[in-house]
Order: structure tokens, then C-alpha cells, then sequence
């Protein structure tokens, strides 16, 4: 017979079916990225309502490293959200187990749904607080996840202590204390004069369960024969109204079945997930790896792989991907080094307005810093929209920000030497025919494809530092197939890299004035996405005629170009700062910062 | 019929998760493999390519002065760029290499003169004072992204011709070796076109007096400004 679910079971089962709607969506999000093309994630209170901007902070939690586990070994990792699905989806079995079994009142059956509920409710404060400290970020779909883990709390302990309290009011009372209850107690202990009366069993709580109705009217009715028999002592035993706990052999079984939730998803996502190490190297590589004396040490592991961070201090992307990689914990297995490419038209004329202002000037103050200079980096990362706004309102804010921070670097600065150090580091980027954005990874002459740059970089950039140190790493095809590196040449329009191989949604074109018509750049959303991905601010980038500066950016800081042949097969669209599109259409994934648009162009 | 409840509602829980996140798994490859093949196919780029400046006055008929003069002058083309050949053109190789006259050579750069200044140097004289090196030194520093410097230095017509070539090379030649230890830039012998004209050719006019000048504001007479050497960048890409 089916029993009626106590309402503490019902809030127990409709918080795990919340849960497992949220943990859904969200792993849903998380597996879409697997194409390497950049999506909207679904972020609202009301799960499937749509995809949500890039201003929650969905996108930021969900490419943080704390989205998923297993990052090394998968790409991406197992999202997070995989076993809260597992967990809430065992949490309503279990509900609706108590319910047809009528364990409902069992101490041990609630007492282990309690615990259960705690799974959820204790990963959730912890990832709460990531959220808040580490990441500065409020994600929807994880609030939800949240609020159905507090609601199977509340309902697995309120299961539990309605139990505990029917179990107490059910014990026999204290010995000596009155002989009122001793009869019914007696009768219940007592055994069965007659073959007849047969004993009744200390059954497993699914058969019998708690006293029902009729166990009550019958615990309750007189009996003849205890009125006629004296009592002498009242023999302590247990209630027989009370219904026997379950075996603790079922709540080792239902443990099982628990971890058995939890393990077979996850198995299956190792074993499904598709297999990403065949795009390493197939992003491009450089011509010239010498940067002289252009690059900036950022740390001193000399021996290691030489890895350089194309870079801009005031591009939130950079920001973005410079806390996931130090999230990695690879970064002791690198000897890396930043090569400057502001994206700021005071001295990049690459680009049409001022992406990120006052990054020429930090550039510039990290270029005369020599061993500060990560020192510089740091400061800049860490004030950068400060800095950004200020030289908005004002160009000369930005040199008067680091000036006030770094006094001695005053006649360093604006002095034509490091203005052509600054000019030659762009002119490098040239000579590798780069794409125009920031952040870029490359390790020894390899980059690290726009679309790794976030949830996949710990798998892809742990293998690209091993095979480097194998010798083994070098630039390839997605058939597998080795190429070389793309000749030094003169600057004129340049394949390459995966960067191009991104769709930019749908950002206009812009052309400065004074160039060619091909020089015509679409500047893109990319900015937009990177910022998403980052939590940060957008930047603005002026675009000719006919947009806007893009406002909201936060991964890499792309610029795109019109026309130009793909050189790479490679679908990604832009990572760092670029918009995403809406769940239902991928797009691209752009890595590249927002809106410049290049000038240059077809020689 | 109990039990069999409770085997299809753990069934279904169990399977849930598994099942609905192979296939969306499944479905990212398969989105991954289609965009792979659709990537095989010629598509057009999206993200701009870092390139060198190239400015609306870099006219076609610019372009392959610059190309003739630069290839003599041992910046490109065979035996170039490294500095192997020797550097720097004479008088007579500019006019034979520009194939035009004097006062068209000089329009060529009239739109560089945001970009340009034009160092003056004392009568007789080849070396560079405080104002001429700060003026060099603040025209080489804007680079950006050209990629051809150009030094074209000049005398008056005073004295004879062959001693004004002399001068205006070793006017050339000074700034040049100003640069190299000021700038220390490794790829300087690829960048700076060198040209020394005497008082033969291209002789600048007063309309040069209002560039950037490193002499005196009223010291600029036909031969005042004609004891110099021309400074620009070029941003065109050839």
C-alpha cells in the first residue's frame, strides 16, 4: 500500500527535484562548451527561461576553476553540477523510497536522509564562498542550486527530528513511574499465551513501518486478560508501537546505491567526453621566437619551458586568465614571460580607439621597470578599471596613477627609447603575423588555442609543457598533420592561428580613417564574451560610422578583420573579450579582447 | 507492485543524470566534428592580423618610389636587409631611382609631415647638437607601426658640390650612428633608408619651414633649411 508522504518529505523531495533542475541546467551549459565554440549560459532564477547575459556572473563561475574537478585528466574537468545532479536525483529517490516503504518515521531511515541532504547543503556553502571571496561573482543558476540544497536540508532534518520526537514519545516511560502505562506495556510485551497469537516480529520498516491506525486501536484496546492479571513489576522493554529500525545492512545498501549515483554519470562523462589533445598545436605557432629584450619576466624558472603571455596590463581578459592560470598550479612549470601588446591607440596602431586607455603608458612603465616589472603588472591588474576610467576623462590619468605608484620610473616613461622598445614589442607581434588580442599563449613556439584558454586549459596547457619537455610539441593540423610555421615575412595580412578561425557574432567593422578599405576591421563581440568570462567591465572601442563601442567585455581582447584566408582550421571563435551568443545558436568562441578594429590590412 | 515502484523510480533516477548527459555530450561532438569539416573549406577570418601601418597616402606611384629607392638604398631586395650591401644612396642614385624631379621627389613626403621633422645643422657642419638629437630622437620614437625610417640629408649650395656631398652623408651618416647607440634596436640596418643629395637634388623649399625644425624659429632661409637632413617615418607597407 502506498503510504502518504509526510510533509517533510514532500519538501525534501521537491527541494532534490529543484536541485536537480538547476544542477541540470547548469551541467547542460557546461557540456555544450565541448564543442569549443563559445554559448550563452542559462542564468536565471527560473531555469530554461533563457539564456542569460554575459553581465551574471554565470559565466564566470562556470569557466572558474572551481567549476569543475578532474581538469587535468579531462578537458574541461567533470563539471561540478554533474554530481549535484547525481546527489539531488538520489535525494528524490530516496524521498520517494521513504514514502512507498513508510519509513518516513524511521529514526535511522530519516536520520541517513538528513545526512544526505548534508552532501549538497555543505558543498554549497563552500562554493558560496568561492563564489563571493575568490571569484566576486553571484551565479543564478548556482543560487538555485543553493536554495535546493537548503530546502533538502530543511527537509531531510525535519524528517528526521519529527522521527526522533515520535520515537520518544513512544518509549516506555521511566521505571517507577506509575503503573498506568505498565498494563499497556505488558500487553505488549507480553507473549502469546496460545499458539495461536503468534509473536510479532521486529520487522524491517518496509514491511510493517510505523503503527498505523489500526496498530494504535489495538495498542490501545483494554485487554481482558491484563486486567485480570496483577502487576507486580513492570518489566522495561521496549514499545512495541514503536516501529523497529531499519537494518543497518539497508542503509549500507542505500549508501552504495548513493556513491553508485554519483559514479556512473561521472564514468560516463570520462569515457563520452570528446577527446581534445588533437587540437594541440593546431592553433599556429611563431616564426620568431627571439623577443630580445622586449619581454617581461614573470617569473624566474629558468629551465623550464619558455612559455610567452601576450599581453595587455589593462585588459580584463588578461586579468581573467591570469587568475585561471595561476589556478592551474602549472605556472611552476613554465618560465614565463609577458610580451606587451596594449590595445590602446595612443601607441598601437593596430587598433582605432582606445580599447583599454592608459595601457600604452603601463606598457610603457613596465618596459622601464626591468625586474619590477611584474611588480607594475600586478598593480595595473589590480586597479585596472580605476585606471581604465580615470584616462577616459582624462589621457594624462594614467601616467599620473603610476607615477604616483612608481615615482622613478618619471623620466623613463614618456621617453622616445621606450617608446620604440614599446613600438618594437607591437612590431614583433607583427612579424608573427599574430591576431590582434590579448591574452595569447604560447609555449615555446606553440599557441594554446583561443578555445583552451579557459575551461580547457589546465588539460590542454599540462599536456603542451609535458610535450614540449618530450621534444614533442610542435605545430600541426587537426588531421594531425605537422606544418611549419608560418615564414617570417613582411607585414601583410596574415593567416593563422585559430584566432581567425573564430566567428565573432556580430560585431560591425570599423575602419580608421586613412586606411585602405581593407583595412576595414569588424570589431567584434568578442569583447563582450571575454569580458563575460572574466566578470569584468566592458571596454569601449570606438567603431566608425555605424557602432558602438562594445561595453562589456572581460575574457581575451580580440580584434577582428574582414576578410582574410583561414589559415587553421579551427572553429573557435575569439576567447578573450567576446559576447556570447544565445544558448540555442553556438557561436564561435572568441578569446580575444573587444572591439578595436585593426586598421592595416591587404597590403 | 510496490517493489516495482521503487526499482522504476531508482531506475529513472539513476539513469537520469548518465543518460542525459551522454547525449548532450554526444551532441557537443558531433557539433565539434561538423565544425571541424566545415572549417576544411576556405571561410573568411575573423580576427585581425597584427600589420604594419599602412597610411591612405601611401599612393601606388609612392609605394614604388619607395621600393626603387629602398632596394638601392640596401634596405630590401637581394644582398639587403642585413647591411651587407653598402648603405645609403647617393645623389646621383636618388635621381636615377626616383626618376623624377627634385620638387615631386620632395611632395612625395609633404604627408609625413606630422610624422617627420627636419634636423638643421650648423654651416660646414655635421654634428648633431642637444636640439637635433631630441628632435631625432622624438621622431624615431614614434614609430608606431611604420616601417621604413627615412634620413635624407642635404647642404646648401655653398661651396662645391663634391664637398657638399661629402657633408650631407656624413650629416647622414651621424644621425645613423646617433640612433644606433641611442636606440640600440637590432633591426635598425632594416628600417632606416639612408640618402644623401648634396645640393644636387630635391633642394627643400620654405613650405618645409613649418615641420618640426631643430634650428631657430627665424632660421630658415632656402639655405638654412637645406643644411639638413630629413627625418620621417613612413607608414606604408610595401
Amino acid at each position: 500500500m502506498i503510504r502518504t508522504p509526510r510533509v517533510w518529505t514532500i519538501v525534501l523531495g521537491v527541494g532534490a527535484l529543484i536541485g536537480l533542475f538547476f544542477a541540470s541546467m547548469s551541467t547542460y551549459d557546461f557540456v555544450m562548451h565541448l564543442d569549443r565554440q563559445v554559448h550563452d549560459v542559462h542564468c536565471s532564477f527560473v531555469p530554461g527561461a533563457g539564456p542569460g547575459g554575459g553581465e551574471s556572473g554565470c559565466q564566470v563561475t562556470m569557466v572558474s576553476s572551481y567549476s569543475s574537478l578532474f581538469r587535468t585528466s579531462v578537458w574541461g574537468g567533470v563539471p561540478i553540477s554533474l554530481p549535484a545532479m547525481a546527489v539531488f536525483a538520489f535525494l528524490l529517490a530516496f524521498a520517494v523510497e521513504l514514502t512507498l516503504t513508510d519509513r518516513q518515521d524511521d529514526v535511522r531511515s530519516s536520520g541517513f536522509a538528513a545526512l544526505a541532504t548534508g552532501v549538497p547543503a555543505l558543498t554549497s556553502i563552500i562554493m558560496a564562498y568561492i563564489s563571493l571571496a575568490k571569484l566576486d561573482a553571484v551565479c543564478k543558476m548556482c543560487i538555485g542550486i543553493y536554495f535546493a540544497s537548503a530546502l533538502c536540508l530543511v527537509g531531510g532534518v525535519g524528517l528526521f527530528i519529527r522521527a526522533w520526537r515520535n520515537q520518544r514519545e513512544q518509549e516506555p516511560e521511566p521505571e517507577g513511574r506509575g503503573t498506568e502505562t505498565a498494563p499497556i506495556l505488558l500487553k505488549k510485551k507480553a507473549k502469546p499465551e496460545s499458539a495461536d497469537e503468534p509473536e510479532r516480529p521486529a520487522d524491517p520498516a518496509w514491511v510493517s513501518a510505523s503503527g498505523s491506525d489500526d496498530d494504535d486501536e489495538s495498542a490501545r484496546a483494554p485487554s481482558p486478560k491484563l486486567e485480570e492479571r496483577p502487576t507486580p513489576k513492570p518489566k522495561p522493554s521496549p514499545p512495541s508501537r514503536r516501529p523497529s529500525a531499519v537494518a543497518w545492512s539497508y542503509l549500507a545498501i542505500a549508501f552504495g546505491v548513493g556513491v553508485l549515483f554519483v559514479a556512473v554519470p561521472m564514468i560516463g562523462y570520462v569515457s563520452a567526453a570528446p577527446k581534445h589533445e588533437r587540437f594541440i598545436g593546431t592553433c599556429g605557432a611563431l616564426s620568431q621566437q627571439d623577443t630580445s629584450d622586449l619581454t617581461i619576466a614573470l617569473d624566474s624558472n629558468t629551465g623550464e619551458p619558455p612559455v610567452i603571455e601576450v599581453l595587455d596590463p589593462l585588459c580584463p581578459a588578461c586579468l581573467g586568465f591570469e587568475r585561471r592560470l595561476d589556478a592551474t598550479g602549472l605556472t611552476a612549470r613554465m618560465n614565463r614571460k609577458a610580451l606587451l601588446f596594449p590595445l590602446d591607440d595612443t601607441c598601437n596602431w593596430m587598433v582605432d580607439s582606445a580599447i583599454h586607455p592608459g595601457a600604452c603608458v603601463v606598457s610603457s612603465a613596465m618596459m622601464c621597470a626591468g625586474d619590477r616589472g611584474r611588480d607594475v603588472l600586478a598593480w595595473s591588474f589590480s586597479h585596472q578599471q580605476e585606471i581604465m576610467k580615470a584616462t577616459k576623462a582624462d589621457p594624462t590619468a594614467a601616467q599620473r596613477m603610476v607615477l604616483a605608484k612608481f615615482p622613478d620610473l618619471e623620466k623613463c616613461i614618456s621617453s622616445p627609447v621606450t617608446k620604440a622598445k614599446l613600438a618594437r614589442s607591437l612590431r614583433w607581434a607583427v612579424s608573427n603575423k599574430l591576431p590582434v588580442m590579448t591574452p595569447q599563449l604560447y609555449v615555446g613556439k606553440v599557441k594554446l588555442c583561443e578555445e583552451d584558454v579557459d575551461l580547457g586549459l589546465d588539460y590542454m596547457l599540462s599536456r603542451m609543457l609535458s610535450a614540449h619537455k618530450k621534444g614533442t610539441l610542435r605545430a600541426t593540423s587537426t588531421d594531425g598533420e605537422t606544418s611549419t610555421p608560418p615564414p617570417v615575412a613582411e607585414p601583410d595580412r596574415g593567416p593563422d592561428t585559430k584566432t581567425t578561425t573564430k566567428k565573432p557574432t556580430s560585431k560591425p567593422a570599423t575602419t580608421k580613417p586613412g586606411t585602405d578599405e581593407s583595412n576595414k576591421l569588424d570589431y567584434k563581440k568578442q569583447l563582450d564574451e571575454a569580458r563575460k568570462l572574466d566578470g569584468a567591465k566592458p571596454d569601449n572601442a570606438k567603431q566608425p560610422d555605424e557602432t558602438k563601442p562594445p561595453d562589456t567585455a572581460k575574457t581575451p581582447d580580440p580584434v577582428k578583420k574582414p576578410v582574410a584566408p583561414p589559415a587553421k582550421p579551427k572553429s573557435k571563435a575569439a576567447a578573450p573579450d567576446a559576447p556570447k551568443p544565445p544558448a540555442a545558436k553556438p557561436t564561435p568562441k572568441p578569446t580575444p579582447p573587444a572591439g578595436a578594429a585593426p586598421k592595416g590590412g591587404t597590403p | 507492485m510496490i517493489t516495482a515502484l521503487r526499482v522504476g523510480v531508482l531506475s529513472v533516477c539513476l539513469a537520469f543524470p548518465a543518460v542525459a548527459t551522454t547525449t548532450w555530450i554526444r551532441s557537443a561532438g558531433h557539433r565539434l566534428e561538423r565544425q571541424l569539416q566545415a572549417e576544411k573549406t576556405p571561410a573568411t577570418q575573423d580576427v585581425a592580423v597584427a600589420a604594419a601601418a599602412n597610411e591612405q597616402y601611401c599612393t601606388v606611384q609612392l609605394k614604388r618610389i619607395l621600393r626603387r629607392v629602398l632596394r638601392s638604398c640596401g634596405l630590401i631586395g637581394s644582398g639587403s636587409a642585413g647591411g651587407t650591401t653598402a648603405r645609403g644612396c647617393h645623389p646621383v642614385d636618388a635621381k636615377s631611382v626616383a626618376t623624377m624631379s627634385g620638387s615631386d621627389f620632395n611632395a612625395l613626403f609633404l604627408p609625413m609631415k606630422s610624422r617627420g621633422g627636419i634636423i638643421q645643422f650648423e654651416q660646414g657642419k655635421s654634428a648633431l647638437d642637444d636640439a637635433d638629437r631630441a628632435l631625432v630622437d622624438k621622431v624615431f620614437g614614434e614609430q608606431r607601426g611604420a616601417s621604413y625610417f627615412f634620413m635624407v640629408a642635404r647642404s646648401s649650395p655653398e661651396g662645391s658640390v663634391k664637398t657638399n656631398r661629402r657633408l650631407s652623408k656624413e650629416r647622414a651618416e651621424g644621425l645613423m650612428a646617433h640612433l644606433k647607440q641611442r636606440f640600440s634596436d637590432p633591426d635598425l640596418e632594416k628600417k632606416v633608408g639612408l640618402l644623401w643629395l648634396g645640393e644636387e637634388f630635391a633642394q627643400l623649399d620654405k613650405s618645409f619651414c613649418e615641420w618640426k625644425r631643430s634650428g631657430p624659429a627665424d632660421n630658415c632661409k632656402p639655405k638654412d633649411i637645406n643644411r639638413s637632413a630629413f627625418v620621417a617615418w613612413i607608414d606604408c607597407r610595401l
